[in-house]
């Protein structure tokens, strides 16, 4: 089904509906390489040792065994690695565990062998002398004074940001506008509730997969499934200590990563086995392992204390977040910042205080599953706004329009917000899902509602490069370091090069992902990638327009101005006749005059100004971009079985610029059904540090049996900053679905549920308690 | 311990029809037809996804009808037809399964693609026009996690229209 998009701006390539035509062919033919899928000659199988202990010291590892089994050809453990601490804020971090384990799963050492099943026999001979040590598996328990502590000497640590540090808090954050007690003495209903949500997993079909090389030099090339090579570069060349380049990262293609394939998994490992055994090394995580070691969504409590005035105004925030970031920083401190953030972002709070803490735990590292902080920010208040437009008799739309943040006003930290188009998304999910008419009780016993949510998201900056080589015959080749990781960025890509050279997209190809031929790109994280990497490509083909057609002005001796590029052909404005092939200047440039048509372009999105007074230890008081959207749902619950059905879903966005409404339309159903997974099924569980469900048999994903029909609307409130228009898309539909979903429950059944999983067996519970 | 290098167990010779070509290959007795394929043929195409049984993506088709091949001994498969993704392509002409993909936008990562065509390629041959209830049930083995299932469902529905795939396929 076709999108609805609001805007009645002309469309030449950019923003036609375009299929999979970059990668397409190669994934529907099996021909796409995959991490696993690099051939090499000769390769060993790498395998990793990796803890059963959630909280131990390494007493010794004795590996002797293993190294003088037959096909064995390397072994490492953290005596072959050099000493040095990495981590996203915090460098807490080793790559293989030294002298200490902190979860269940963290690398103790690996070896190369002949192949897997000697591999795996090497792993059982390796002798690990565990001490047991207390654990913590909880953020309150370990905020507790007498805790045990997972870094002793934390204080050590460098972090790139100051943050308050003590005890196992990695980051305690505060954010503090005007004075709470005096919005709360204007409000007529104050409120206050916690709600939680439990650790999510990135859920990609594809583990990961590695390999390694190193030629006779000594440098080093790695194929991986990464979503951002060049930040796999920098933390491959920060902890072997090698010199950038000296360091090749080639993405690979990528069976999803959703944030959970950013940071360095078994690269480092692969690296280490390869130079020690100077042969070719691939490990390939099995989904056991993946489970077990990719970074999690974090685990939330967040109390939100909020009232209202009787005219419906919101008058005073006042919260506390808990991320449980398991045994290291990780992206705690971002996603915790983050979150303080988003709760007082979508509408006008005049007065409002948070406090967040990011706690350290012996359980998995947790990391930036898609709109990290964002579900769990909305989940808390998206629900309240609901609970406090009942208590003042008003009917949420109302409550969401009247207290909506437009264009100019700020987030909390004082980040200005442009082309808001909040209210807008609010009114078209109104519309289309027609939010006056009441819910038809159904005559089947099973009880019907409604609910909405809006959300806030805001994407990443960070440096984007591009180069674009227009070739002899007029065709274009695409240079950009942002992998394809199936939202499409490839297609964007060619249609913005194609839209600006006046080329057809299938005369323009894309090299990405390549360290060493590409230029840097951040990579795939934060919804960027069409903003920041898009803006360096138009700027990139803009200067080799600029370069043709200086040298056709001087060919057809005509202004600069009077020239255009259309169809493949230089055109004299005005004058058909005139018309030059661009074959021909190009092919005149690269061999005769002028020299080859490269442009190149460059961009690092500015983050906006913000108010250093407002907050203290806090990551993120500043983002390049923000955009909002609404959702509607309703739904059908079940009284006997606690079964929640949706019956309609509307989703809509504001992208700033649609520029392939197939990818938007794909982007949306894909983040709304991982948040609905998410909200009904999902959750990782623990017991003493221990995952009980690391398989997609317990772990419940959503299958194409439990997900509904997703309409989606797209709305275009371009943003002057950026190319185009073009905000991104990838994470912002995640934020909403949960909290319009508990709306609707509760208005279905009057049960309101504060935390997650929404499972059948929570839902009858609730509904028992109702009942009474 | 052959060679002295290797724990592999003892292999043998199996004759398998992959694809409509019939080769020889070495097969252990504990091997899935997954490892056969993806180490022994080098037929990468098919995906290894859970390697458990949960996830479908490395679906193939054993006489015309989908397979996980993670959970099947390929020493069982002698003498069966076994088509993967890398079979549905003939000389370079894709199916319309295929096409219908591309052209929905029903590929994103693309890693449950191959095992999402297998599942539809047999329901495709069975039925001409499924409802979408039918379509829906034929891939619930198959989890994607990036489309929503949506222009999945749409494609299947769009190469339906076209008429059924090669039927050469799953004779
Ligand atoms: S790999 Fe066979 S079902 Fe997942
Ligand atoms: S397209 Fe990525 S899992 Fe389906």
């Amino acid at each position: 089904m076709e999108s609805a998009i609001e805007s009645s701006a002309q469309k030449g390539v950019i923003g036609s509906r375009v299929g999979r035509l970059t990668d397409g062919y190669e994934k529907v033919t099996g021909v796409a390489r995959y991490g696993a899928d690099i051939e090499h000659a000769n390769c060993l199988a790498g395998m990793v040792l990796r803890s059963e202990h959630p909280h131990a010291r390494l007493r010794s590892i004795d590996t002797r065994r293993a190294e003088a089994l037959p096909g064995v050809k390397a072994v490492i453990t953290a005596a072959d690695a050099p000493q040095v601490l990495h981590g996203f804020t915090v460098h807490d971090q080793t790559i293989i565990a030294r002298e200490r384990v902190r979860y269940v799963g963290e690398p103790v050492a690996a070896v190369a062998a002949v192949d897997k099943a000697t591999a795996s026999e090497a792993l059982r001979l390796i002798r690990v002398e565990y001490e047991p040590l207390p654990a913590v598996f909880t953020p309150h328990d370990a905020l507790r004074s007498d805790a045990p502590l997972l870094h002793p000497n934390f204080a050590a640590y460098e972090s790139k940001v100051p943050l308050n540090r003590y005890g196992n808090v990695c980051c305690h954050a505060k954010i503090t506008n005007g004075e709470v007690a005096r919005g709360f003495d204007r409000s007529a209903v104050i409120i206050e509730n916690t709600f939680k949500t439990p650790h999510v997993h990135f859920g990609y079909i594809e583990p990961h997969a590695v390999s390694a090389a190193v030629d006779g030099r000594g440098f080093l090339t790695v194929w991986t499934s990464t979503q951002a090579p060049f930040v796999a570069r920098a933390a491959l060349s920060h902890t072997l200590k090698l010199p950038m380049h000296q360091v090749r990262v080639i993405g690979t293609a990528i069976g999803g990563g959703f944030g959970g394939k950013v940071e360095l998994l078994d690269e480092p490992l692969a690296a280490l086995l390869a130079i020690k055994a100077r042969r070719a090394v691939r490990i390939e995580m099995s989904m056991l392992e993946d489970f077990h070691v990719a970074q999690a969504r974090h685990a939330s409590e967040i109390t939100l204390k909020a009232g209202i005035s009787s005219d419906g105004m919101l008058q005073a925030f006042e919260g506390t977040v808990i991320m449980d970031t398991g045994a290291y920083a990780g992206f705690g401190p971002h996603t915790t910042s983050q979150a303080m953030v988003l709760l007082g972002s979508p509408y006008r709070v005049p007065h409002l205080r948070f406090e967040g803490f990011a706690v350290l735990t012996n359980k998995l590292n947790c990391g930036a599953l898609r709109a990290p902080g964002g579900p769990q920010a909305a989940l808390a208040c998206e629900s309240t706004i609901d609970m406090l437009a009942e208590k003042i008799g008003m009917d949420p739309f109302e409550v969401r329009l009247k207290n909506a943040k437009r264009s100019g006003d700020t987030t909390p930290t004082g980040c200005e917000l442009r082309a808001v188009a909040l209210e807008q998304t609010l009114r078209a999910a109104a519309e289309r899902f027609d939010w006056r008419r009441a819910v038809q009780r159904p005559s089947n016993g099973k009880l019907r509602g409604k609910g909405m949510a809006c959300g806030i998201w805001g994407g990443s900056g960070y440096g984007a490069g591009a180069t674009v080589r227009v070739n002899e015959d007029g065709t274009a080749t695409v240079f950009t370091g942002a992998v394809e990781t199936g939202a499409g960025s490839t297609i964007v890509a060619t249609q913005i090069v194609a839209e600006e050279l006046g080329l057809g997209v299938e005369d323009v190809h894309v090299v990405c992902g390549d360290t060493e031929s590409t230029p840097f790109d951040m990579g795939a994280i934060g919804s960027r990638t069409t903003v920041s990497t898009g803006q360096a490509l138009r700027q990139a083909a803009v200067d080799a327009k600029r370069k043709i057609l200086q040298e056709a002005a001087e060919q057809l001796e005509t202004r600069l101005d009077d020239l255009e590029l259309r169809g493949r052909q230089v055109l004299v404005k005005g004058v058909p006749s005139r018309a030059v092939p661009l074959r021909e200047i190009t092919t005149t440039l690269t061999m005769k005059h002028g020299g080859p048509v490269m442009g190149l372009g460059a961009c690092v999105m500015e983050l906006p100004g913000f108010d250093a007074a407002t907050y203290e230890s806090h990551t993120l008081p500043s983002k390049p971009w923000f955009t909002f959207g609404t959702q509607m749902v309703e739904v059908e619950v079940d009284p006997a079985s606690g079964d929640v059905e949706i019956i309609r879903f509307v989703a809509a966005h504001d992208v700033g610029r649609a520029i392939n409404p197939v990818g938007i339309e794909g982007q949306i159903h894909g983040a709304v059904t991982l948040a609905l997974g998410q909200a009904f099924s999902e959750q990782l569980v623990f017991q003493q540090g221990r995952l009980m469900n690391p398989n997609f048999l317990d772990y419940r994903m959503p299958t194409a049996l439990e997900t509904p029909h997703i309409e989606t609307i797209i709305i275009e409130a371009a943003d002057e900053e950026s190319a185009y228009g073009v905000k991104g898309v990838g994470e912002p539909p995640v934020p909403p679905v949960i909290p319009a979903i508990a709306n609707a429950i509760y208005n279905a059944t009057g049960a309101r549920i504060l935390e997650l999983p929404l499972s059948p067996e929570r839902v009858w519970l609730a509904l028992q308690k109702v009942a009474r | 311990m052959s060679q002295g290098t290797s724990l592999r167990p003892a292999r043998r010779l199996a004759r398998l029809t992959v694809n409509r070509e019939t080769q020889e290959v070495l097969v252990a007795p504990s091997e899935s037809l997954l490892e056969t394929l993806r180490d022994g043929l080098r037929l990468t195409g098919t995906k290894r996804g859970c390697d458990t049984g949960d996830c479908g993506a490395c679906t193939v088709l054993v006489d015309g009808a989908p397979v996980v091949s993670c959970l099947a001994l390929s020493l069982n498969l002698e003498g069966r037809s076994i088509t993967t993704v890398e079979g549905l392509a003939q000389n370079g002409r894709l199916t319309p399964l295929q096409q219908a993909f591309i052209d929905s936008g029903a590929v994103q990562c693309g890693f449950c693609t191959p095992g999402m065509l297998m599942s539809a390629t047999a329901l495709l041959a069975e039925e001409r026009s499924p409802s979408e209830a039918a379509i829906r049930d034929a891939i619930a083995g198959n989890l994607c996690r990036c489309t929503g299932y949506i222009k999945i469902v749409e494609a299947i529905q769009a190469a339906a229209h076209q008429g059924a795939p090669n039927a050469s396929l799953v004779s």
